[in-house]
């Protein structure tokens, strides 16, 4: 679902007349924010936010409203920090997030439609708790990014920041086109939990958006995410292998991968084309272009011809 | 079969016991409502609980609570709350009546194939991407597949209208295994998404308790809880073998039937919405039979009230020990649960030797 993101409306003038109740908050200004699930949210410059997604804390991070977040989910983790967390996005505690008086939650569109969260948001809203739903983070990669990014811009009363972190963006993609491999590598992106668990990330989600930037081509041969099997594997044939950073470390290292089943028959094994990213690759956030240009610039050295 | 002899007691003494029991136990859930319902991550005063609870009748509040208060006693503790009584009274019944059925004190309503039916169903209505009822969605799923495992197992175990209880139990265990299978192929082709829902769905939570499905799952699990204590001199009669049973003049296919029918509604609707809670149906019974005896006609009304009890108070746990974040009561159950019936069954063989 793609959010439509409205400028700023002009105030009503129900909240003409209240903020004229209170002359404290003249200054800020109101913003009334649409979210993904077509319901608007009106905001003045919120102080206690509970955000439920990884890439959402640290993207209020970068607009430097981090001391405005009093919750988050288990996701949260970065940058590091010591907010409280609600727990997990599968199954998040209505009476637990309004304890935390939050004006306003922001979670995305995937955390609210598990199963296991029904109601969720309209018992928070029937609380009177203000939520904003954010577009999935696992769809629409570095543009999701960007959409999200617009519209906390506007939560918070700061197009301009977001604007600027924006045009960041374009100017790291800059030096990933600048850096592009000679011969676009067929890659593989493996999620391993260790030697004798590992699985392949198919073609939709954030390590596609990855691979695809830094110059490559996903070599899984479908969408959702599979077991990884020996001889899939080497039926594959990748010229190259990316892990997360704690998915190497729990495989050993590069020589742990290459005894990882069938990884040692492929072109990757043999050439040792093992690479890993962050861990936090699998939500689409603002560090993509980052890990796009280090994956691109090692890339670009290992494939010349 | 074993036969449920766990009477230790002089049935006199155990009279006066059952009496008691069924008199403490009613305060002790009206207890356990009263503090489950004033304690939660969010702050509201006893006298703000009642102030908000007769607020529609137009009295003067007690003490002064704001608009937030009141939304999230109403329209969040209370449900839960209520459901837990509810899906604790609805397992702790059928588990006795299981029991008694089967005159086996290891049989539980998972031998039915009720949860695994509804595991299930849960599980490839998240994967298939069924969301044709919207948030109703899952729990439709899982109860139909209660209830239809319970058709299968209670037909496969059926001959010339009579239902052969060891055949059920096996025919149980096979359809159980089966479920499990598909299951696990679910889960084998779930995303990670999708496996987290079937994780923590499978976990048991009260959380999505909303007024709506309290009141879709209250007639089932109500039918359940009272009418299987009337259904207590049939089972006690039951103890003796069918043909004994038969002999006292009770009707044992259509008591078996009738048995099988409530268990299968009140769980099946207890499983749809708060997901598979464990022990509760096995440890209740068996608590209860120490304390008042063997008898079903004290034992399976107290069942329901104990359990309503239990599922309560182990909600308050889930959602206040590690706020803001709450943990899957099916959790709490089980690590409750299962030290505790260790030590009874370890005290109990203590009593026994001679």
């Amino acid at each position: 679902m793609n959010a439509r993101i409205r400028t700023f409306h002009l105030r009503t003038a129900a909240t003409l007349l209240l903020l004229s109740a209170a002359p404290a908050l003249s200054s800020a200004s109101a913003a009334t924010v649409r979210g993904a699930d077509g319901v608007s949210v009106t905001v003045t410059a919120p102080k206690r936010v509970v955000a439920l997604n990884a890439t959402t804390v640290e993207l209020i991070y970068r607009l430097g409203k981090q001391g405005t977040i009093v919750g988050t989910d288990v996701t949260g983790t970065y940058p590091p920090n010591k907010i409280p967390s609600v727990g997990h996005w599968a199954q998040l505690p209505a009476e637990g997030i309004i304890a935390l008086k939050p004006d306003l939650v922001i979670g995305t569109a995937d955390n609210f439609a598990t199963g296991t969260n029904p109601g969720v948001v309209a018992k928070l809203r029937g609380a009177g708790v203000k939520v904003l739903v954010l577009p999935a983070t696992d769809t629409g990669g570095l543009n999701g990014v960007r959409t999200r990014l617009d519209l906390l811009g506007q939560v918070y009363g700061v197009p301009g920041a977001a604007a600027a972190l924006n045009r960041s963006f374009d100017t790291t993609l800059a030096a990933v086109k600048a850096n592009q491999p000679a011969r676009p590598p067929r890659v593989i992106f493996l999620y391993a939990h260790g030697p004798n668990d590992a699985s392949i990330y198919g073609t939709s989600g954030g390590a596609n958006d990855l691979i695809e930037l830094a110059g490559g081509v996903n070599a899984a041969p479908f969408a959702d995410t599979r077991t990884l099997t020996a001889e899939a594997l080497v039926t594959i044939n990748p010229d190259a292998i990316i892990l997360l950073d704690r998915g190497l470390e729990a495989v050993g290292g590069v020589d742990g991968t290459l005894k990882l089943p069938g990884v040692a028959q492929t072109n990757a094994g043999r050439n040792r084309r093992i690479y890993s990213v962050d861990n936090s690759i699998r939500w689409i956030g603002p560090r993509l272009p980052e890990f796009a240009l280090k994956l691109s610039r090692q890339w670009k050295a290992d494939f010349k011809k | 079969m074993t036969v449920l002899s766990t009477q230790v007691a002089a049935p006199s003494r155990q009279r006066r016991r059952a009496a008691l029991t069924l008199g403490v136990l009613p305060l002790a859930l009206l207890g356990a409502v009263v503090l489950a319902v004033g304690s939660g991550a969010v702050a509201i005063s006893p006298a703000q609980v009642l102030s908000i609870l007769y607020s529609p009748l137009g009295l003067p509040p007690l003490e002064a609570f704001d608009p937030q208060q009141a939304a999230v006693l109403s329209g969040i503790r209370l449900p839960r709350v209520v459901l837990g009584a509810l899906v604790g009274a609805g397992l702790a019944v059928a588990g006795a009546a299981m029991q008694g059925l089967f005159r086996n004190p290891l049989a539980d309503p998972g031998l039915l194939g009720l949860s695994s039916g509804a595991g299930l169903a849960a599980a490839a209505s998240v994967v298939l991407g069924f969301t044709a009822l919207g948030p109703y969605s899952l729990p439709v799923a899982a109860f139909t597949g209660s209830l239809l495992c319970t058709v299968l197992i209670s037909v496969l175990a059926q001959s010339r209208g009579r239902v052969e209880v060891s055949t059920m139990l096996l025919a149980g265990i096979a359809v159980n295994a089966l479920c499990g299978a598909g299951t696990g192929l679910m889960t084998f082709l779930a995303t990670d998404e999708q496996l987290r829902t079937i994780t923590f769905w499978s976990l048991g939570t009260l959380g999505g308790a909303t007024w709506p499905g309290v009141l879709s799952a209250a007639p089932l699990i109500l039918m359940g809880a009272l009418l299987l204590p009337l259904l207590g001199r049939a089972l006690n009669a039951l103890t003796l073998g069918e043909h004994g049973a038969a002999s006292l003049g009770v009707p044992v296919t259509a008591v078996k039937w009738v048995t099988i029918t409530l268990i299968a509604l009140s769980v099946g609707a207890g499983v749809a919405v708060s997901g598979t809670i464990g022990f509760v149906g096995l440890v209740v019974p068996h608590l209860l039979r120490l304390l008042t005896g063997p008898d079903h006609r004290t034992l399976l009304p107290a069942s329901a009230l104990a359990g309503a009890t239990l599922l309560v108070l182990a909600d308050l746990l889930a959602r206040t020990v590690v706020t803001p974040a709450e943990l899957p009561i099916g959790i709490i159950t089980a690590l409750i649960g299962a030290p505790f019936f260790l030590h009874l069954l370890r005290a109990r063989r203590g009593q026994e030797r001679p």
